[in-house]
């Protein structure tokens, strides 16, 4: 993905955070899990854009499932 | 405070959707495209190609008037226009048609494709790639193969339809031609084994008229079909080898003329009110493979200047059998040309089989262009033709009555 | 996230469009090329997988504690091993459904949209989504019963306006290429039928469990039907090129063209497409918010829906190196692995809480 989209993604939701403040009142146990959820996705975004070409879950499985691609081809 | 953050963030978000709403980086304004209405596809040097467009001439409006009793012109009326690049393919060829024109080349309204005769025989599958592929295309458009250049098809201003799209859609519906879409020829080419199809062949000719009274008067008609195999045309049947090929591949339409020979050159001719052909096909205990052909046809009488009498039954029955024969004749002859000669099956004999005799047609589908020269024909042709039209005795009859 | 209850008909109708959206446009040319003539018993056959699902995940559903099978999972294999599966299951579900939002951001690009960028589309549908799941379930139920008539009858259309160019004698001959090639259509297609147990997460919220089975099966044969009904009009308007086309079925409503002025019926495919795809994403984005809930007991699960929504925007683009991976995926390991999760793994969990219960049944 390219930073500018990267950036703008971020950038709106950053911007959402600020505006609205509402999960500023959930307990610590509900914002560990959202910033936790948030922080995995900046993660993923981040080596995104630093190599859009990340191999991802569907290559694993692929390589794990290869002894039986022949069960299923044409 | 908080009501007012809320209307702060809906208005943003209404302002957001109004610029998604747009759809900003796929708009296309219609003064902005240049709508093909025909394309032609034509050989150039060696591996180049040469596309040629035919775009629409948008009128300008005149009918603003201010009296109110205007006529609004019918925009169908638009003139055209033929523009033509090369390139080494058909992509790059319609990149660099693109670099002439200032609006953006649209193919959504595009009806027909015309092939060269140089370039069908080269091989068309590069062009179907990029014509199946490209988004924008149409599978319903109608293909044509133009003897000589489709560049001079494309040209032509018919008198009685406003472009040449308009006329070759209009004359291929009606009874001596048919028409085939993209669609059907890519069925053609994944289910047959040789990929043998068959498609319209059109020239461009001089209207049938005196010169003195018509100037220009240029016209494509067609002159019968082309014979694919392999995507590569590899020769064409004329207008009367063609009513043998529409019989058996059900294509007789309602309006079709039999003239029969006759002796001391008289003539009986029918118009065909429908016809219907079904193939069977039969593989004999001892490895013979016959199709059964059984047409079932009906017409009235058109002319008539020999001396059988429709009115009496067993001349009648005569006339009747003088039809059959003459349709019989059209359709062996057809069958030697296709089986012999060209060694191809566009006549879906090789499906009828493979639906019947799977296990058979298996064996025998890798050679099917040598088996289908062994395959038997039995005719049952049935030409009923109920009505005499308007006169009860021939013109030649009534002479003698008169005595 | 509004908790709200469903009954038994409007789970019927969301799983109807849960099943169809992706599968009446894509499955007639992967099951063309695998089974080739006889791709139009796939659906018939694979339906009977279908049925099967909807009876164990109502099995699973009546020995769950609260009726749900996350708490299972903990009962079974003990606390922290079951949220680790849990954990495991949820990301399959993320899997799918970005798998599911890449396709659907894929259709329209190629073949609408070429110049936007398909992170618009994607990011447009997501904050969509959003919406409706922080609305509650009972809100998407309700949507579901305008729109998805709505999206049946489109189809039903199209399939109707092409029976005019249909050439019944495709189908033959039948049983051309022996059973192999039908089996390996049938697990394709038996494939999509599982995702049902997708409602292992929703069950909880149903007030009539006991209408389930009926509305259920009701539900499997209408997919049925209109697998069907869509293969073979895609089938018997195109032969076997079915199979080299993307989207046989956009292709299919490309060819409608009456009187010479009803043409360019696509738009109507891209609607059906645009709204099924909508439901389908809304209905796997609240299970995985239902499922977060559950495993990590989030006391309020408002605050869950956009979290979930941008790591579902970032996995659909981490999914694979590029489309060509997934399109390949789809196409054979996606199968058995798509049967495996959903299938073999509660199949697995129930076998295993059953005889833990008969153990325990039987020491006292």
């Amino acid at each position: 993905m390219p930073w500018t989209t990267i950036a703008i993604v971020w950038g709106t939701i950053g911007v959402y955070g600020l505006v609205n403040q509402s999960w500023k009142k959930h307990t610590r146990h509900d914002k560990l899990l959202i910033f936790s959820l948030l922080g995995l996705s900046l993660l993923l975004s981040v080596c995104l854009g630093i190599n859009p070409k990340l191999p991802g879950l569907t290559e694993g499985v692929n390589a794990l499932l290869s002894p039986f691609k022949s069960w299923l081809t044409p | 405070m908080n009501r007012f953050r809320t209307h702060v963030f809906l208005c943003c978000l209404c302002f957001l959707s109004m610029v998604q709403l747009t759809g900003c980086w796929d708009r296309m304004e219609v003064n902005d495209i240049a709508i093909i209405v025909g394309a032609g596809i034509d050989q150039a040097s060696t591996n180049q190609v040469k596309l040629s467009a035919e775009i629409y001439i948008p009128e300008e409006n005149n009918s603003e008037s201010q009296s109110g009793g205007g006529v609004t012109t019918n925009s169908g009326n638009g003139k055209t226009f033929v523009s033509s690049a090369t390139g080494s393919s058909m992509a790059e060829a319609m990149y660099k048609l693109q670099e002439r024109l200032s609006r953006k080349l649209y193919w959504g309204h595009n009806d027909i494709f015309v092939f060269g005769q140089k370039r069908a025989e080269k091989g068309i599958q590069d062009d179907l790639d990029f014509i199946l592929r490209y988004v924008r295309m149409r599978e319903r458009a109608n293909v044509y193969v133009a003897e000589g250049k489709a560049f001079d098809i494309l040209g032509i201003i018919p008198k009685l339809e406003p472009n040449s799209m308009e006329a070759l859609s209009e004359l291929s519906k009606t009874e001596i031609s048919t028409t085939v879409d993209l669609k059907q020829v890519v069925q053609q080419i994944v289910e047959t084994p040789d990929e043998s199809f068959s498609i319209p062949y059109i020239n461009r000719g001089t209207l049938v008229t005196d010169k003195k009274h018509n100037r220009n008067p240029n016209v494509s008609y067609f002159q019968g079909v082309s014979l694919f195999k392999k995507t590569k045309m590899i020769g064409s049947l004329n207008t009367d080898v063609t009513w043998g090929y529409f019989w058996m591949t059900n294509n007789i339409k309602g309006n079709t003329i039999i003239a029969l020979d006759m002796p001391h050159h008289e003539t009986i001719a029918i118009l065909l009110t429908g016809s219907k052909t079904t193939l069977t096909p039969r593989i004999t205990a001892d490895g013979k493979w016959i199709m059964k052909v059984k047409v079932r046809s009906e017409g009235n009488l058109l002319q008539n200047t020999s001396a059988i009498d429709f009115m009496s039954p067993k001349q009648h029955a005569e006339m009747v059998k003088l039809a059959n024969e003459e349709v019989k004749f059209s359709i062996t002859n057809t069958m030697r040309i296709l089986q012999k000669k060209y060694k191809v099956d566009v006549v879906q004999f090789g499906d009828e089989f493979r639906k019947k005799y799977p296990k058979q047609w298996k064996k025998v589908k890798p050679n099917w262009s040598t088996a289908f020269q062994q395959v038997q024909l039995e005719l049952d042709v049935m030409v009923d033709i109920p009505r005499p039209g308007f006169l009860n005795k021939s013109i030649v009859q009534m002479k003698d009555v008169s005595k | 996230m509004v908790q709200g209850r469903i009954s038994a008909f409007q789970l019927s109708i969301l799983m109807f469009q849960l099943i169809l959206s992706s599968s009446v446009l894509l499955m007639p040319s992967i099951s063309t090329a695998l089974s080739g003539k006889d791709m139009w018993m796939t659906p018939i056959l694979s339906s009977a997988l279908g049925f099967f699902t909807i009876w164990m995940v109502l099995k699973i559903h009546e020995i769950s504690p609260n009726g749900s099978f996350l708490e299972l999972l903990e009962t079974t294999c003990g606390r922290w091993v079951g949220k680790c599966f849990s954990l495991a299951f949820i990301l399959f579900q993320i899997h799918i459904v970005a798998i599911t939002i890449r396709d659907y951001g894929e259709f329209i690009v190629t073949n609408f949209f070429l110049k936007t960028p398909v992170q618009v589309i994607i990011g447009a549908m997501l904050l969509l989504c959003a919406w409706v799941v922080k609305s509650g379930i009972e809100v998407m139920a309700r949507t579901g019963q305008i729109f998805i008539p709505v999206i049946t009858l489109c189809t039903l259309v199209i399939c109707i306006l092409l029976i005019p160019e249909l050439d019944p004698t495709e189908i033959l001959p039948i049983f051309e290429r022996g059973a192999a090639p039908i089996a390996k259509g049938t697990v394709v297609v038996a494939g999509w039928f599982c995702q049902l147990s997708l409602i292992l997460f929703i069950l909880p919220l149903v007030k009539d469990v006991k209408e389930v089975r009926k509305w259920g099966y009701l539900a499997v044969t209408g997919i049925m039907l209109m697998m069907l009904i869509a293969n073979l009009t895609a089938f018997l308007l195109m032969g076997e090129s079915t199979a080299f086309f993307n989207y046989p079925l956009l292709t299919a409503s490309r060819y409608i063209a009456y009187a010479e002025f009803f043409e360019h019926v696509e738009a109507v495919v891209m609607m059906v497409w645009v709204l099924g795809e909508f439901f389908k994403i809304s209905f796997y984005y609240y299970a995985i918010c239902k499922g977060l809930e559950e495993t990590c007991r989030v006391s309020k699960p408002e605050a869950l829906v956009l979290p979930v929504c941008v790591l579902l925007f970032t996995s659909t683009f981490w999914l694979a190196k590029d489309f060509q991976t997934v399109g390949d995926f789809i196409a054979v390991s996606g199968t058995l692995y798509i049967l495996a999760g959903n299938l073999i793994f509660p199949l697995c969990i129930f076998f295993v809480a059953r005889m833990k219960l008969r153990f325990k049944m039987n020491q006292t």
